[in-house]
């Protein structure tokens, strides 16, 4: 469970990229494998091009999509993980 | 048959407005075609280099197809463009290995294109990565391709010390991706009477990563794509149309000063070509820029200099040709013993003895003088 508050996510400025139709591709550095982050979950590495909580990311994305910040929290988390430990975005503690 | 037809012609039609698309006038089909109909278009848009155009026309709304049609466009795209990202983390870590052992060099052709003059890179897909070294560091950067990136000359060259002084370029294999090292653009007279000291006084930069890399400055990758565009492929590919008009588009390069650097390599004729096959290739509008170089008058030397790249036995007539601009005696003789007589290493590399390369380069050049 990532913590909705507590973290700032942001694109790593090393990880290679590219817009696809249906997505976008990311090679982050160190990883051998490129990663395929399919529409609408380009959005958010779109979206982490500057640094934002958790929450204003699902906040973000739960107003482009007109859909509920519970039900958005809920199917980013798992996308948030899998990049945050490709290394293709940081996650830092945000100062309380 | 006629539908044979009516595909091919409709695949000449847009290609013609992918090689122009957002630039010149030849408009997109405004229907999405029939399947076996957009299945030859893609097959061409790739062998032409045009996918990126395509792709980038249809996420504009530009060019509507089917949502499978496009499912399968995507998956196309993406494969090129998971290839391109192999490419710049390759590059990426040249920069760093020749960064290291002090080698200067710029980053050519697609991948400098695609972060300079397209729109985003995303829309330009490549095959290589493709450097340039100068002269007196070329060998050193074959060296270091090779024992610090684990690269592999697969074709050694001609003689030692050939490609240092007349080389075009060495091949390294790089793990799956093929590393190319331009000591010059083409290969061949007009590969040689280039200025290449100029090359290095100006730059482009951009960002790969993290890591700001060096491309050609604005003349030299106008002319560059001058070069792709009238000597690179034959027949042409019209990706190497859009490169041009991108160019045009998108660098401030003034054509007086193109037309006086082309004077100066000796490469009007190259210049003259490119834009013509551009014209010949979209619709342009009757101001453009490119047509001031169409009409530069070609010296009758470089006309002929011009036909030793475009027979069927170009890779025998070019290198022919090369005496004709190559000065003093003795890099003559150099030259001439590496064609008659490469190294053993060399002709092991191909699968060829002395006599059977001797052979062939006696055959296709009498099959040139017939043609």
């Amino acid at each position: 469970m990532v913590e909705v508050a507590y973290f700032t996510l942001q694109q790593v400025s090393t990880t290679l990229w590219r817009q696809l139709l249906n997505g976008v591709l990311l090679l982050p550095s160190g990883e051998d494998e490129v990663m395929h982050l399919t529409t609408p979950g380009d959005a958010i590495w779109a979206l982490l091009e500057e640094p934002l909580t958790l929450a204003e990311l699902a906040q973000a994305l739960s107003t482009a999509f007109n859909v509920s910040f519970e039900t958005v929290l809920a199917d980013i988390e798992p996308v948030i993980i899998e990049l945050a430990e490709s290394g293709a975005i940081s996650k830092t503690v945000t100062p309380k | 048959m006629d539908a044979l037809i009516a595909s091919e012609s409709a695949g000449e039609l847009l290609l013609r407005a992918l090689a122009g698309y957002g630039i010149a006038g030849n408009p997109l089909p405004d229907a999405a075609p029939e399947n076996h109909v957009f299945r030859q278009m893609l097959r061409t848009a790739e062998d032409e280099r045009l996918l990126g155009a395509l792709a980038e026309s249809v996420a504009a709304g530009a060019f509507p197809l089917e949502q499978d049609q496009i499912d399968v466009l995507s998956e196309h795209h993406a494969d090129w463009l998971t290839h391109a990202l192999r490419i710049e983390r390759l590059l990426v870590h040249v920069s760093d290995a020749f960064e290291t052992a002090g080698i200067d060099f710029r980053v050519l052709k697609g991948v400098a294109l695609a972060h300079l003059v397209y729109p985003d890179p995303s829309w330009r897909v490549y095959a290589d990565l493709d450097l340039l070294v100068r002269s007196d560091q070329f060998d050193a950067a074959v060296r270091v391709a090779s024992t610090e990136l684990g690269g592999v000359q697969e074709i050694p060259e001609l003689r030692p010390g050939f490609d240092s002084e007349f080389g075009k370029e060495a091949l390294v294999r790089v793990g799956r991706i093929e590393l190319d090292l331009h000591r010059t653009f083409v290969t061949g007279p007009f590969g040689l009477t280039i200025d290449l000291d100029e090359l290095w006084r100006d730059a482009t930069s951009f960002v790969v990563g993290e890591s700001k890399v060096l491309a050609l400055g604005p003349t030299g990758l106008f002319m560059h794509a001058c070069y792709n565009t009238a000597l690179g492929d034959l027949p042409m590919r019209r990706g190497s149309v859009r490169d041009l008009l991108l160019c045009c588009a998108h660098l401030d390069t003034n054509m007086d000063a193109v037309a006086a650097t082309a004077g100066a390599w000796r490469a009007t004729a190259v210049v003259q070509r490119a834009a013509e096959l551009v014209i010949d290739s979209v619709d342009l509008a009757a101001d453009h820029p490119l047509r001031e170089l169409a009409r530069l008058s070609v010296p009758r030397r470089e006309a002929w200099l011009l036909r030793s790249y475009l027979t069927p036995s170009r890779s025998y007539s070019r290198q022919l040709a090369s005496l004709a601009v190559i000065s003093g005696v003795r890099p003559r003789l150099r030259y001439v013993r590496a064609l008659v007589a490469p190294s053993g290493e060399y002709l092991r590399s191909r699968g060829w003895t002395e006599r059977s390369h001797l052979r062939r380069a006696a055959r296709r050049l009498r099959g040139a003088r017939r043609g």
